[in-house]
């Protein structure tokens, strides 16, 4: 004899924690202390980290951006030139690396990095050479302060 | 053009470099810039925070470091040892009598990042308050940085036929006529006997002050960047 | 409520009885409360834990899988003209054949009934690497023309070698469509598959074709290659002198040129190496030794034309070599 309806008149003893629980604890299993294993302890580390982790999204890219900088600097003063001036006279001549490309040349191609601050050093002297009126132009470059003339 | 093999790249990049400053008649904070920048590498581009890739830096002669202004006697260090009265304060003078690689010593350590690496990077830093340097430091130096400040002359390092050849708003007479200079500050006075007289003016007096007198105070006027051996003794 | 109560209690008692008693009967669960899920989940994950992960299965015991229809894609995916049965040839191994005849044996399948009519790859594939040895060599010969015939051999042993070419294989989808005996496909069986299917290619579309092939899948490995990790050279200074007596170059003078920390234990000192007062060339090193060497193999690199800085290799493709040239006649 088979009881079809039997099983549906069993009570269900509400829903099984057991996975709401693995899915939290599954994110704090390589903290330290108790957290790692204690879930009224975990959950609250475990929000406390994905506040965090959102919060650093934004904050590595601030702090990436500030290392190419330095970086930037760095080999900008190996060559005589200061870093906002590099970065001026680049955008004048339109030049449109970004900071992560050109601290990217400055480590491993320093030669194609100097390059790029001579052509900086030329677009700048030659704003300077043209304010003097003098006509003359920066070694190397033929530029519009001859077409001005 | 580097066609090197790796590992050599790699010694090569990361080797590290061993800078002199020399630091005679040289502001302190300037010198203690420079060394920070190489001792933290931030003057190489490899640069990362956490990658230790600082460089060595000796510094010699800190026993003439020059201060501007008032410094000697205004600058004070303090310290606290914890206890109950054990609040100390020190002019600078004072330290600098005590420890002629104190002042350096602090100006570096106070501009550097405040994290673990800090000791570390105050190791790479090496005083030496003359410039006599020993046989082991001297073998690994690479490159000596320019002075931050160029050392100002003084009148009694002049030649006698540049004195004469220099321009002058006056002729001062021996014992009969005698002068004051004055400035609108100190900084200014030097330039009497070094650089543009013009700048400078000059209002005869009618007391009288003997040429070497005048000489003497000048000297003093001359450096207002002081050295503290004039100074102290 | 109350009767519900009642009917609640009711239910969980006759529930319980049931399941004590009458083991038989089939509890359908609740939708979307897999309370079996823990207990099972563990227990894979004991099993896992006992007995290791299952061994791979080779991609064709797997569903899904057309051989045919496989192997056209692999000749399409490639952009070459196989001729199918040649290909189908290429990936038959000698040890898939005698594995497949052992195991017909064993079911005691009758081997005239039911012949094994297979042709394994050893042909294919002896073509295949005599054919590729002799285009590298021609390869390498082209484009490093003052490489000597020691340095060539390099080379081409490291292009043709098991992990570099097993590697591309491996990388081109070969691995699923070998037919071998063992299932991770050991190297030397995807390398000798490999050949074959270089083999099938020269037969079904010219050796130009196949030369194109090889440059574009197993030259580029160089890319990014240092010459003397793939050649060694154990004493780089004699082969040095060697090489500069043979052009009749005053032989090189080490010098120290630059040095730094020489008293620490990370000293670094840079030897420049002078011939006839002319700087050859510098290399850096912990001893003065290792930086003598090291400025001995900058040398060779030098003269040998494998700098860092060389050329680019010409990895265009055939047809369009010669369209540029002409359009740049042309619009001039």
């Amino acid at each position: 004899m088979v009881f079809l309806s039997l099983s549906c008149w069993i009570r269900s003893r509400g829903p099984d924690r057991y996975w709401k629980v693995q899915e939290v604890l599954k994110h704090a299993r390589h903290f330290r202390g108790r957290k790692n294993r204690c879930y009224s302890l975990a959950v609250k580390a475990v929000r406390r980290a994905f506040v965090y982790a959102t919060k650093g999204r934004r904050l590595k890219q601030r702090n990436m951006r500030t290392l190419w900088i330095t970086r930037i600097a760095a080999a900008s003063r190996e060559h005589g030139m200061k870093y906002p001036a590099l970065m001026h006279n680049l955008t004048k001549t339109s030049i449109q690396l970004n900071r992560r490309v050109i601290s990217d040349l400055a480590i491993t191609e320093p030669r194609s990095f100097l390059s790029l601050a001579k052509l900086a050093r030329a677009r700048q002297q030659e704003g300077l050479r043209a304010a003097l009126g003098d006509g003359k132009e920066p070694a190397g470059v033929f530029s519009r302060v001859v077409l001005l003339q | 053009m580097s066609s090197f093999s790796r590992s050599a790249q790699q010694w090569a990049t990361f080797a590290r470099s061993w800078f002199v400053i020399d630091a005679r008649m040289q502001p302190p904070g300037k010198i203690a810039t420079m060394c920070s920048v190489r001792l933290q590498g931030k003057h190489k581009p490899i640069y990362h925070a956490m990658s230790d890739c600082g460089d060595h830096v000796v510094v010699i002669n800190t026993k003439q470091i020059a201060f501007s202004g008032n410094k000697w006697e205004q600058k004070v260090y303090s310290s606290h040892s914890g206890y109950p009265g054990g609040f100390k304060q020190v002019t600078a003078a004072q330290l600098h009598h005590k420890d002629p690689k104190a002042i350096v010593k602090l100006a570096v350590y106070g501009m550097l990042p405040r994290n673990l690496h800090r000791r570390t990077m105050m190791q790479r830093l090496h005083i030496f308050a003359d410039d006599e340097l020993p046989e082991d430091i001297q073998a690994n130096l690479t490159e000596e940085l320019p002075q931050p400040r160029e050392i100002p002359r003084k009148l009694s390092e002049y030649t006698q036929e540049e004195i004469d050849a220099f321009p002058r708003l006056w002729t001062p007479y021996v014992q009969t006529v005698c002068c004051q200079i004055h400035t609108g500050g100190s900084i200014n006075a030097d330039n009497v006997f070094t650089h543009s007289a013009a700048h400078a003016h000059v209002i005869e007096y009618k007391h009288k002050h003997r040429w070497e007198e005048m000489n003497a105070a000048s000297n003093v006027l001359n450096h207002f960047y002081t050295k503290i051996s004039d100074y102290i003794l | 409520m109350a009767s519900g109560y009642i009917l609640n209690r009711g239910a969980l008692t006759l529930g319980i009885h049931c399941q004590r008693v009458c083991r038989n009967i089939s509890v359908t669960q609740v939708r979307e409360k897999k309370r079996w899920m823990r207990a099972y989940t563990y227990l894979m994950e004991k099993k896992l834990k006992l007995e290791g992960p299952p061994p791979p299965k080779p991609r064709s015991q797997l569903p899904n899988w057309d051989y045919h229809a496989e192997v056209q894609a692999f000749s399409n995916r490639l952009h070459e003209n196989f001729s199918l049965e040649l290909l189908k040839t290429a990936f038959i191994n000698p040890c898939y054949l005698q594995a497949e005849q052992e195991r017909r044996r064993g079911l005691g399948v009758d081997s005239e009934a039911a012949a094994l009519v297979l042709k394994d790859n050893i042909q294919l594939s002896s073509t295949g690497a005599a054919l590729t040895k002799s285009f590298l060599t021609d390869w390498c010969r082209a484009s490093f023309p003052s490489l000597p015939s020691e340095g060539v051999e390099g080379i081409v042993g490291h292009l043709t070698s098991l992990t570099v070419v097993a590697h591309v294989a491996r990388n081109l989808g070969v691995e699923d469509l070998t037919m071998s005996a063992e299932c991770p496909v050991p190297d030397d069986v995807i390398h000798h598959t490999f050949m074959a299917v270089i083999g099938a290619l020269e037969k079904s579309s010219g050796v130009e074709r196949t030369g194109y092939f090889l440059r574009d899948f197993l030259a580029t490995q160089l890319i990014g290659k240092d010459l003397f990790d793939i050649w060694t050279v154990v004493n780089p200074m004699g082969l040095l002198v060697e090489e500069l007596t043979k052009r009749n170059i005053a032989l090189p003078e080490p010098r120290l040129i630059r040095a730094a920390g020489a008293s620490t234990v990370l000293p670094l000192y840079f030897v420049g190496l002078y011939s006839d007062k002319k700087l050859l060339a510098q290399g850096p090193g912990e001893t003065l030794v290792a930086a003598e060497e090291e400025a001995a193999r900058v040398a060779l690199r030098k003269i040998y034309g494998y700098t860092e800085n060389r050329r680019p290799s010409d990895f265009s493709p055939p047809q369009q070599h010669q369209q540029p040239l002409i359009t740049s006649v042309s619009s001039n």
